[in-house]
């Protein structure tokens, strides 16, 4: 593809595939980070 | 056997007694059909073509007003938990239930899409196929009703609807295409077959996995 | 052989054995997906040859082709887990469930979005009525049955045993919403659109889409590690095992 045109559709795809790939990733490390840190909370107190 | 028709005979009477039951699908179905001209278009011809998919679509979503009632009551009350506890076979007792909500707020509905002819202009050749295939698709949305009934006992949820709508849409498909083939004069007969076929092949399944269902409330 | 397989059924039951193990397998696949999936997309989008007919609007294809795959591919997985569900109660097939319905949706979606992104500048229509889309709709709308159900049930146990139902119900009913469309389709409109197009593809186009679908496949079995290690995260808060191993990290 040439570098210099600017596709829409192309872009669009790209962008929202990649932006919930990353959701995707990030919701189940937030909700292991949580769990994890609970018990340490609990342990701590 | 004889426990079975008692059965029979006891939601005959619970449904008969309970009038609503079987008037609000009605007053729906008669509603939303005078409605359909008003809101779409008093033209015959447009009409005329819309006609049995609007009758079909207005089918499915009367049943969704009563596919609550199959196990809701009997939820509330207790009964099902006895039903449960007792040694009877169970999906004989869930088919029983589903045949007695079919008569009561379906077939009404059946007879009353009769009335289409004078109020959307639905052609009077396409009467037989409309309620033939009425007859044989209707016993699988209630099906499908029984199952989303009672995996959504007790809650007010949208999932009861949510499952029940993509399950039927072959019903819908092969229903509505029934009509139109023999308005085009082709033989619908294989629709019909095809409608029979589903019913046939699906009424274990969804019977067994709705006693399934029943039961995950009482753990 | 027959004894080591079974053996590892039976770990694969356990979730400390499957958390420890998981911990070390996610970086490792996680890392490999990524790679595959920005080499594919980079080949893709700009070293692979552009479309003779449809210009670069094709390069879609390196996106929509393995999410529609995946996503039909994460359905019958999920059955097969919902039948070892109910035959075998094994609670970690309840956990696969759970996991894989969100990255099915997810995916789904993907796959109906670029392709009605790519179907607006090639056929000049968001939409159509087609048997391949509407059964991929049909398809979303029982991942999104899946997921509300979940919710419904207070017992985890119950909750699973409603969604296994569902799914083998569904999984039941796809082939025959599937044919019902294809029926439904021959007498609304001539088949002149058909996305079947890919018979002829050249071998340069042919590497990049196999890739991102390798890429693909791998980065669902990543995330689907995580989601599960999420879950039993949250299911065993309380048990012993997972109090030890936290607090020893």
């Amino acid at each position: 593809m040439d570098f210099g045109e600017f596709n829409i559709h192309i872009w669009s795809v790209v962008s929202i595939t990649g932006f919930i790939f990353l959701l995707l990733i990030y919701l189940p490390l937030v909700k292991i980070k949580k769990n994890e840190s609970k018990i340490k909370i609990n342990e701590t107190t | 056997m004889i426990y079975l028709i008692k059965i029979l005979k006891k939601e005959f009477l619970i449904y008969s007694r309970k009038s609503s039951s079987f008037i609000s699908p009605v007053v729906f179905f008669l509603i939303s059909i005078s409605l359909y001209p008003i809101g779409i278009s008093n033209d015959p011809d447009i009409l005329k073509n819309l006609a049995p998919g609007l009758i079909w679509i207005t089918v499915l979503l009367s049943t969704l007003i009563s596919f609550q009632n199959i196990f809701s009551e009997d939820y509330e009350d207790g009964s099902i938990e006895l039903l449960l506890a007792s040694r009877q076979n169970l999906s004989l007792i869930v088919l029983i239930k589903i045949f007695v909500n079919w008569i009561f707020s379906c077939l009404p509905i059946i007879i009353l899409s009769v009335s289409s002819v004078f109020l959307l202009y639905f052609p009077q050749e396409g009467l037989k196929p409309l309620i033939i295939s009425l007859l044989i698709g209707t016993p699988t949305i209630c099906l499908f009703g029984a199952l989303a009934g009672a995996l959504s006992l007790g809650k007010n949820s949208i999932t009861g609807p949510a499952l029940m709508l993509p399950l039927s849409l072959p019903v819908l498909i092969l229903g509505t295409q029934a009509i139109n083939y023999s308005l085009n004069g082709i033989n619908f007969s294989s629709n019909i077959l095809l409608l029979t076929a589903i019913l046939v092949f699906l009424l274990p399944i969804i019977l067994f996995a709705s006693v399934g269902a029943l039961k995950l409330h009482f753990n | 052989m027959f004894q080591a397989l079974k053996n590892f059924y039976h770990k694969l039951g356990s979730f400390p054995w499957f958390y420890k193990i998981s911990g070390k397998v996610i970086p490792i696949v996680g890392f490999f997906s990524i790679l595959l999936i920005v080499i594919s997309s980079i080949w893709g989008l700009f070293f692979s040859p552009t479309d003779a007919v449809q210009g670069d609007v094709y390069r879609i294809i390196y996106f929509h082709v393995p999410a529609v795959s995946v996503s039909q591919v994460i359905y019958y997985s999920m059955s097969v887990a919902a039948a070892v569900f109910l035959i075998w109660r094994m609670k970690m097939a309840g956990v696969y469930i759970k996991s894989l319905a969100p990255i099915g949706a997810a995916f789904t979606f993907i796959g109906l979005l670029s392709g009605a992104i790519w179907g607006q500048p090639t056929w000049g229509t968001w939409w159509v009525w087609d048997a391949r889309l509407t059964s991929t709709l049909v398809l979303f709308l029982f991942y999104l049955a899946i997921i509300g159900m979940q919710s419904t049930f207070a017992s985890r146990k119950s909750a699973d045993t409603a969604v296994s139902i569902i799914t083998l119900v569904g999984v039941v009913n796809l082939p025959i919403v599937k044919k019902s469309v294809d029926w439904w389709n021959t007498l609304h409109q001539p088949a002149s659109i058909s996305i079947s197009g890919e018979s002829s593809i050249s071998s340069e186009m042919l590497i990049p889409l196999l890739l991102s679908i390798l890429g693909v496949y791998l980065f669902v079995f990543f995330t689907g590690l995580l989601f599960m290690r999420a879950e039993i995260s949250s299911r065993e808060q309380n048990k012993e095992w997972f109090k030890k191993l936290s607090s020893n990290n």
